[in-house]
């Protein structure tokens, strides 16, 4: 038996089904949403908000390292975006989005290059403490980034000069490209040599060192992909709301994306976006009758924690047998056994 | 073993690691000859594995210096030593746990690969096929696609040596690859190790002295982190010393 090709053409059928029904879920997504009285603009939300969950669990769910303050990315992302349309290039929608993200990924590697050699609970803190300064260097300098109040007048120009992304279906379909984009190059990510070394780190770092890897600068790369992703939905939000808030890259963000990824589940690709969709989702229909939907997300995670520690997907994977989702789920193959 | 002088494979010159007042490893001389098994054997505490944490730079080390081919190593840090062919297995399991057996051994032949950081390719086929003459050497290849956790103990001990293996090194350390081991599980071990030293030397640590004494061209006793006596094994079957430091008296 040749592992990998066996194991490709077992699932290709399943793979081709899955994709057709996904893009038909795309497209009718929004359709379905009306019609339970909610909106484009959550739909978008959700594909953001997925791409956010998806990079951050690189670097928890694939790397083991847990990131308290990757909203800072997030809300970084938005305001260089912002601020770039207003100051350089107020025609371009494009020019914006991509200084954004590779403003914060510089950004990003400079500050993770500094914080990587702290491990476990030391390193969460410290991402706190760095996701902290951002926010209040935003916060405080009034003169650039108008303080509280948050930038507004930021337009959504034609992509390539002729493509419109104005109208909410337009845009929505725009964020979920990007979002299949970004759920591709991530699975080619985690299944490379390199991938699987992340995983291997995450199982157990101190092996990782003894069979001869570099293991702080995968570390590093982990960190910087993630901040990369995390950056993408971070102005593709901006363009969403039209607006960049300092509350984007406020510490209940952060937490925001880690309850999504533990929800979802955070050993595969399908868990965060899964956590996305059903937090986003939550989010929006608990705060349309109470302002105190924190206590209730809360909940969530404390149940979740508690009762399905691998989340959704996992749990799925726990009663395998004859699950629809088991060919997304890490393969145990039990036949060559005995 | 013949006219010529040996070559030496690795070597520790005045070796010392303190931890505060304690002495770990006491101004240790060590050398591995190329090509032969040699154990280092010694009551629990003499400082065995910590002599294997200084020579792998686990620990930075206190005094003293470490040479493999001829060149200091001891300020090369553990993963690029293990690039240049020094490699060790641990005493507690150390294997990644979760992922499979076969993936287990091709993370580690990966790590030689200059294809390792590429996070845009798929892994090759030779490395799978090498990954499972590994997994032949060590006798686990009816094991591939199990998840390496749910795997026998002794298996896993198995394991952790097929790890270390395909690391492809020239020097291999083995910290206690008997513990906890049955008489059937040995059985497997001992022919595996005695394939290994064919084409590696090898150090190993072990408390089955019936193991030790069979398969060690010789053997180095260590007492409160020195070497108290270094011999071949009917020389140190014999040595007065090691029974005062075995048997207290």
């Amino acid at each position: 038996m040749n592992l990998g090709t066996s194991i490709t053409k077992k699932n290709a059928a399943f793979r081709v089904g899955a994709v057709i029904i996904g893009i038909f879920a795309f497209i009718m997504l929004p359709t379905l949403f009306k019609s339970i009285g909610s909106t484009m603009f959550l739909a978008t939300e959700i594909f953001i908000f997925a791409i956010f969950a998806l990079g951050f669990n690189l670097l928890l769910g694939f790397t083991g390292i847990i990131s308290f303050g990757h909203a800072a990315w997030f809300g970084l992302s938005s305001y260089a975006a912002a601020l770039f349309q207003r100051h350089v290039t107020p025609d371009s929608t494009l020019i914006p989005l991509l200084f954004g993200i590779l403003f914060t990924t510089l950004i990003g590697a400079l500050v993770g290059k500094l914080i990587i050699k702290t491990r476990g609970i030391y390193f969460a803190y410290v991402t706190i403490a760095f996701s902290q300064l951002v926010l209040f260097i935003i916060i405080r300098w009034t003169k650039l980034t108008n303080g509280e109040n948050g930038l507004g007048g930021i337009e959504r120009k034609p992509l390539f000069k002729f493509i419109d992304i104005v109208p909410e279906f337009n845009y929505y379909i725009f964020v979920v490209i990007v979002f299949i984009l970004v759920f591709i190059l991530l699975n080619i990510i985690i299944k490379s040599p390199f991938g699987r070394v992340l995983q291997a780190i995450r199982e157990n770092r101190t092996r990782a060192i003894f069979i001869g890897y570099n293991v702080r600068s995968y570390e590093l790369t982990s960190y910087i992909l993630s901040v990369f992703f995390t950056s993408v939905a971070g102005v593709l939000d901006l363009f969403l709301l039209k607006y960049a808030f300092p509350e984007s890259m406020a510490t209940t963000m952060s937490g925001e994306v880690i309850i999504m990824t533990l929800v979802g589940g955070m050993h595969n690709l399908t868990g965060p976006v899964l956590g996305a969709i059903i937090i986003t989702f939550l989010k929006d229909f608990i705060s349309s009758f109470t302002d105190r939907w924190m206590i209730f997300l809360g909940g969530i995670f404390v149940l979740f924690v508690m009762v399905f520690p691998e989340g959704i997907m996992g749990f799925f994977g726990k009663w395998g047998g004859n699950n629809p989702f088991k060919s997304l789920l890490p393969k145990r193959d039990k036949e060559s056994e005995s | 073993m013949s006219e010529t002088t040996p070559k030496i494979a690795l070597r520790s010159q005045n070796l010392k690691k303190h931890f505060g007042a304690i002495k770990a490893v006491d101004d240790v001389n060590f050398t591995l000859e190329e090509g032969t098994l040699h154990s280092i054997i010694g009551p629990n505490g003499a400082g065995k594995t910590t002599f294997f944490n200084c020579l792998t730079g686990k620990f930075p080390i206190t005094e003293g210096k470490i040479f493999f081919e001829g060149k200091e190593i001891q300020n090369i840090p553990t993963y690029k030593l293990v690039r240049l062919g020094v490699c060790r297995s641990f005493q507690i399991l150390n294997i990644f746990k979760k992922l499979t057996v076969v993936e287990n051994v091709r993370i580690a032949i990966q790590a030689r690969h200059p294809q390792r950081f590429n996070p845009f390719t798929k892994i090759d086929r030779k490395t799978s096929e090498e990954a499972e003459q590994i997994l032949e050497r060590i006798g686990l290849e009816s094991f591939k696609n199990s998840v390496s956790q749910e795997l026998s103990h002794g298996d896993q001990r198995l394991l952790e040596i097929g790890i270390t293996i395909a690391t492809a090194p020239k020097v291999l350390l083995l910290d206690e690859p008997a513990a906890g081991l049955s008489k059937q599980e040995l059985q497997k071990l001992i022919p595996v190790i005695n394939e290994l030293r064919k084409t590696m030397s090898i150090v190993l640590i072990e408390h089955d002295i019936d193991m030790v004494l069979s398969l060690s061209d010789i053997i180095s006793v260590m007492s409160f982190g020195k070497i108290i006596a270094e011999g071949c094994p009917e020389e140190i079957q014999n040595n007065e010393k090691v029974r005062k430091a075995y048997l207290g008296d």
